[in-house]
């Protein structure tokens, strides 16, 4: 019972200062294990708001040479003579809503610009608002999935199914 | 004697003894230098802040303006104004702005709170930045290389504490400002996505991001800027006083000639805070829309030269910019070894001059670089790059200012301060056209109106 530390040179045995160093490795590698773990905490599985894919409405509610800004989907359909596309409102710099204007699209929150057809024209947004997946479903409504982008400018031919196969 | 006379005698002498046994510094009588005054110092928590002696130099006010104190005083209103709102402040989608409504129309004093609190923040702000351009400008990081570093945090913490505030009323700038802020995140190299997630706490900003804010307004944060605003100012202590006073001896008692004075700035920096909250009601913005922002949509003046650098270009401005600023004041005390002219701003006469004449150029340069890029944006010219614009353009300036004022000045610290100044110069600017930012964010002299009447 002779192990009293010798206050001299407390930490001089090997064995002693291999068993410290472990010590502080092994609590610095489970504080950060926890840390890890509450980054992954704060990291939830679930998804909340809407499905990507909806129904947009009947489709003849889209008069042809409109663009109807589909306010709480925050995404524009456009009806010309190509036919329907729909395309994302949120501006590809950082997020706001773009608004229409005459000669296309403006966003408020750092002035980008977009032409009709939602590409960058002015302004530092440098991609095009992005054009989502659209189809007519047999009973006449318009479906859009916003998780399927598409080229943009590209429009399904007038009428057709989900599975492209005119309707 | 017995019992009960004996606590009856207590009872009668406990109003007298509870003053003079609660007092700090009782009982040390006869210990050396012990006048009642060094006493209490001695044992006082809070009046341990200073030695018992400091030199005349540090009561010269225009040292360091007062700033660290008026910060301190500013936190302080901050923190008894905040437990207040807390009262009423509920951190949902669904009755976050109401109770904004609340405490302005219904709550006794409400008003009044919420404007301190608001004004208080903007006014921590301005302290904080101005206590660093001061121990920057007078080189006072030197050999205080660690307290620089926790002031660096006190910074960050005090913006950030600006930033998860202004979500919380849950108004139209709120919704916007983070939704920018976290498409900003998103940017960041292989990180970005992730670090988006867990500020949002979801896709979008919603109930788990406002939650997310309210914590960290409310408990992470405000306990971080505690903890390091005291090892803040155990540190000054550790590190001898104030950088200009190193050599000379302490002579003058700090009770009363400083506590006296620093009492005195912080009771005035707390009457003018409430005067100007009795006088001015905080913003409430209009209720959010989380479908369409307002035209303009614009930060708070602290953030708005940032906004305006993000409107050239997301990364550039927005990460790279502050980015560099972040690591040139990191490495600032590692940079520049200089030991020269401490608590004179702007060192000695050599390094002034490199550094004043490289801040005002960058002021010219600036000026060019914005005048070219509004005359591209009134003629809607195509979309530029991220690499030419006027923050890039101030970022090799501010290169250019720190080789040739180094060179020119031979000296490390002419180096660091001129290119810090350009920065700065870049950001004050930025900031300035930010402010005369309208609908489309067009620019626009204050004189002129903006369409549409707003």
């Amino acid at each position: 019972m002779d192990d009293k530390p010798d206050e001299q040179a407390p930490l001089a045995a090997p064995r002693r200062e291999f068993l410290v160093r472990v010590g502080a490795w092994v609590t610095g590698a489970a504080g950060l294990a926890a840390l890890a773990g509450a980054v992954r905490f704060a990291t939830p599985d679930f998804r909340e708001g809407p499905a990507a894919r909806f129904p947009l409405g009947p489709a003849a509610d889209f008069k042809i040479r409109t663009l109807t800004w589909v306010r709480d989907r925050d995404l524009f359909v456009l009806h010309d003579d190509g036919g329907f596309g729909a395309f994302s409102a949120r501006c590809t710099h950082l997020g706001c809503t773009v608004q229409r204007v005459a000669d296309g699209f403006h966003c408020p929150c750092h002035g980008a610009r977009f032409d009709p057809l939602g590409r960058p024209v002015s302004g530092p947004a440098r991609l095009p608002l992005p054009w989502f997946r659209l189809w007519l479903e047999p009973d006449g409504r318009l479906w859009v999935d916003t998780a399927q982008a598409i080229e943009g400018g590209t429009r399904p031919p007038a009428a057709l199914g989900a599975d492209g196969v005119g309707a | 004697m017995s019992f009960l006379p004996a606590l009856l005698e207590n009872l009668r002498r406990l109003p007298a003894r509870a003053l003079a046994d609660l007092r700090p510094g009782r009982g040390q009588a006869g210990a050396p230098g012990a006048d009642d005054a060094a006493r209490r110092m001695r044992r006082s928590f809070v009046l341990h802040l200073h030695p018992l002696k400091v030199t005349e130099r540090a009561l010269d006010p225009w040292l360091t303006l007062g700033l660290g104190i008026a910060t301190g005083a500013l936190f302080l209103a901050l923190l008894v104004s905040g437990l207040l709102l807390m009262l009423y402040y509920v951190p949902s989608p669904e009755r976050a702005h109401g109770s904004m409504l609340d405490l302005e129309h219904a709550v006794a004093f409400g008003a009044f709170l919420r404007a301190l609190h608001r004004w208080a923040a903007h006014g921590m702000v301005v302290a904080v930045g101005l206590h660093l351009l001061r121990v920057a400008a007078q080189g006072a990081y030197r050999r205080r290389e660690l307290n620089w570093m926790v002031g660096l945090g006190l910074l960050g913490l005090t913006l950030a504490l600006a930033f998860t505030g202004y979500l919380l009323p849950w108004d139209q700038r709120s919704y916007w400002a983070v939704t920018v802020s976290a498409n900003l995140v998103d940017h960041v190299p292989w990180l970005g996505a992730g670090l988006k997630q867990l500020f949002l706490g979801g896709e979008r900003v919603g109930a788990a991001t406002l939650v997310r804010f309210y914590a960290l307004h409310v408990a992470v944060l405000p306990v971080l800027l505690a903890g390091l605003l005291a090892l803040h100012l155990w540190r000054i202590r550790k590190d001898g006083g104030l950088a200009a006073s190193a050599g000379a001896a302490p002579t003058l008692p700090a009770w009363p000639h400083l506590m006296l004075r620093l009492a005195a700035l912080a009771v005035g920096v707390l009457a003018a805070l409430c005067l100007v909250a009795a006088l001015v009601d905080a913003p409430l913005g209009a209720p959010l829309d989380p479908h369409q922002p307002s035209n303009p949509e614009k930060s708070p003046w602290y953030f708005l030269g940032l906004q305006e650098m993000v409107s050239y270009s997301a990364p550039v401005g927005g990460l790279i910019f502050p980015g560099v600023l972040g690591l040139l004041l990191l490495l600032l005390p590692f940079l520049d070894r200089e030991d020269g002219a401490p608590g004179r701003w702007f060192g000695d006469g050599r390094v002034r001059v490199q550094v004043l004449a490289w801040g005002g150029a960058s002021a010219v340069c600036l000026a060019a670089f914005v005048a070219l890029q509004l005359s591209a944006q009134a003629r809607g010219a195509a979309a530029a790059s991220d690499l030419w614009n006027p923050a890039t353009g101030m970022l090799l300036l501010g290169a250019v200012a720190f080789v040739g004022a180094g060179a020119l000045g031979r000296s490390t610290r002419a180096a660091c301060l001129a290119a810090l100044l350009v920065l700065l110069v870049a950001l004050a600017g930025f900031t300035l056209v930010g402010l005369c930012r309208g609908p489309d964010w067009a620019f626009f002299w204050p004189w002129e109106a903006w369409p549409g009447g707003a």
